[in-house]
């Protein structure tokens, strides 16, 4: 998945760039994170499915391991990606709230 | 998370995925089994249905490669072809491949030349075909034709620079000068 394919990716990978935004974490905090602000509950194989292909995108990157823990974060490529990305949503959010308001008035 | 059951499902994975991921997915289960954040059941589907994807998404790649190459391959094969074909047409020939009706097959430099009825004999030299005979008049006078193809021995300045023109059909025996019986009664053409 190159950094233009975020756009068709699924929005498990838009999740956990968003969460890795907020800073470094491993798997286990990113778990956690992500149920906290998005109140998905992603099991281990899904969100590593995710990272690997965020991290041969170059939009994540690992660091050294902390006690058996192994975080993750996100680059500057990743960061460009998901903001263009959540601008796309949040545009095609106000256009879809503006239509749904005119037809319930 | 280490159990006979977690390497079994480790298997499942593509051995790069394997390689590069089991070690973490294995301390993530372990730590998600150990908080109860998931159970034993549930992270054994999750993992094969993760397994599952994944080796689907190998197989997509392998299959783009695959196909990438031999596409890559089929159009290097074709172009050598087109090539050494001298461009389909199969050795450079240019002779007609089918001999219509009514014309003769004649070989010529190992290769079978097709010649419509009026030619009669064709004379070849250093540059390849020299002359072409045809039977021109009407009703048609063949006989000096035959009289300068059946000429054997003749030592005049056309003769000696050019072979004996290659009969057509089998002329009978005679003995005149060829080159003076061609201007009388056929006409030569060089291409």
């Amino acid at each position: 998945m190159t950094v233009e394919g975020i756009r068709g990716s699924s929005d498990r990978s838009v999740l956990v760039l968003t969460s890795l935004a907020g800073g470094p974490k491993h798997g286990y905090a990113l778990i956690k994170d992500i149920e906290g602000f998005a109140g998905v509950k992603l099991g281990p194989g899904t969100l590593y499915g995710c990272l690997a292909k965020l991290e041969q995108a170059g939009l994540v990157e690992a660091l050294p391991a902390e006690d058996r823990r192994h975080p993750y974060r996100i680059t500057a490529s990743g960061l460009q990606a998901v903001r263009e990305r959540l601008a796309e949503s949040a545009r095609i959010a106000e256009i879809g709230l503006g239509r749904v308001a005119g037809a319930m008035s | 998370m280490r159990s006979r059951l977690f390497r079994l499902l480790v298997m499942l994975y593509p051995r790069p995925w394997r390689e590069r991921y089991s070690e973490e997915i294995g301390d993530l289960s372990a730590e998600l089994l150990v908080a109860g954040e998931v159970t034993r059941l549930r992270l054994v589907l999750e993992l094969l249905g993760s397994a599952f994807a994944e080796r689907v998404r190998s197989l997509h790649r392998s299959r783009f490669v695959l196909v990438l190459s031999g596409s890559a391959a089929l159009v290097v094969v074709v172009v050598v072809a087109f090539l050494a074909t001298n461009g389909f047409g199969l050795g450079g020939s240019t002779s007609p491949r089918v001999t219509p009706v009514g014309w003769y097959s004649v070989s010529y430099r190992g290769a079978q030349v097709s010649v419509p009825p009026s030619v009669v004999a064709i004379g070849t030299g250093p540059g390849g075909i020299t002359r072409v005979i045809f039977q021109t008049t009407s009703p048609p006078s063949v006989e000096p034709v035959w009289d300068l193809l059946a000429e054997q021995s003749c030592a005049c300045s056309p003769c000696a620079r050019f072979p004996r023109p290659t009969p057509v059909r089998s002329p009978p025996r005679s003995t005149a000068c060829r080159s003076t019986s061609a201007r009388r009664a056929t006409t030569t053409r060089r291409p």
